[in-house]
């Protein structure tokens, strides 16, 4: 059985020699987060379903082949594949909009409140390097480290966007 | 929300005391100060209200991946087990391949190839006609006998001396080559 204790190298490795409850754990563990990229992204419940589908049907592949190495960890891999996946049904669905611009914009929570409307504004309103840096932080779970990988920016730099953007949004939200 | 001030952590490092990423002299002053651990509640508060809600899976999906896994555990067993196979087979085979060659090596020293065989032959010809018998041996036997400097074409040895070892040699090669004939 998949222990909550095991980290996702062990799962990995277990994963490898072909134990189908790694390959299990492996999804249980990361189902949520996959699907919540994905929802945000497509914009769209069936799509970001076959999403999940699509990304650990590639996960599992990938991990069943005795040749695959991870050289990151394994959301540092996921994230770029769920992204693209995400943004690729969603340009096939509505070619006419920017998915870029869509890539860094929160959806409207699920359960309006006042709260949750203003900080929504308050993000929205950001210039779109902090926005993006705060998506991908609080919208897809991301951590600092992995927003540097997946953008291809130095972590001092996160730091920094994350920074300005969070001192935006007190001020927005009247909070200093 | 208050103010962080200059002594404080920035808000960047506050966020990832959230998460546990930050330094540890970070968490630190986290756990010692009032104001930051307020500004890490807010923070979380925040965190929850921007993380979207995904919607369930729905069971037939959930059994679909889960069969997909199962199916690539049963293909990871297998990948596994051919890629054995292959070790264990190209050792085998290295192991195979380098005792034949040692064993040719072996042979090579202790039996003479037919190069080998026929040089020595082709040197005891002393007097030329193409054939290596007995009187190539008489040949120098005899220039030893006699006062003259034996040629250097009696050197069959190859040792820079014309002796009795030449004609010993001679006379081996010409009864081998009898006895192969």
């Amino acid at each position: 059985m998949c222990s909550g204790d095991e980290s996702d190298d062990d799962l990995l490795v277990r994963a490898g020699h072909g134990d189908e409850d790694a390959f299990a754990g492996l999804y249980r563990r990361h189902r949520d987060w996959v699907l919540r990229i994905a929802w945000r992204l497509t914009g769209d419940r069936e799509d970001a379903l076959d999403v999940l589908q699509e990304a650990f049907t590639y996960l599992f592949r990938k991990v069943g082949d005795p040749t695959f190495a991870l050289s990151t960890t394994l959301r540092g891999f996921l994230y770029p594949t769920v992204r693209h996946l995400a943004l690729d049904r969603r340009r096939r669905r509505r070619p006419e909009v920017d998915v870029d611009d869509l890539a860094e914009v929160l959806p409207a929570p699920a359960g309006p409140t006042n709260i949750s409307r203003e900080l929504l504004a308050a993000v929205n309103a950001l210039p779109r390097p902090q926005r993006e840096v705060v998506v991908m932080r609080f919208g897809d779970g991301l951590s600092l480290q992995q927003i540097a990988d997946a953008s291809g920016i130095p972590l001092g730099t996160v730091k920094s966007r994350l920074h300005h953007a969070l001192a935006a949004m007190r001020r927005a939200l009247g909070s200093e | 929300m208050p103010d962080p001030g200059a002594t404080h952590p920035d808000l960047a490092d506050l966020e990832a005391a959230r998460t546990g990423e930050a330094p540890a002299d970070v968490e630190a002053h986290v756990r010692a100060c009032e104001e930051c651990r307020h500004i890490v509640a807010e923070l979380a508060t925040c965190a929850g209200a921007l993380a979207p809600v995904p919607p369930p899976v729905p069971e037939p999906i959930e059994a679909r991946i889960l069969w997909t896994a199962r199916k690539h555990a049963a293909q990871a067993r297998r990948a596994r087990r051919r890629r054995r196979w292959v070790v264990v087979t190209t050792r085998r085979g290295a192991a195979i391949a380098a005792g034949a060659l040692l064993a040719l090596g072996i042979l090579r020293v202790w039996v003479p190839g037919k190069a080998d065989r026929t040089a020595p032959a082709l040197v005891a010809d002393v007097d030329g006609n193409g054939v290596v018998d007995i009187r190539d041996a008489f040949v120098i036997a005899r220039a030893l006998h006699s006062t003259a400097r034996p040629p250097s074409r009696f050197d069959v040895n190859g040792d820079r001396v014309v002796d009795e070892r030449d004609v010993e040699l001679a006379a081996h090669a010409a009864v081998a080559l009898g006895r192969r004939s």
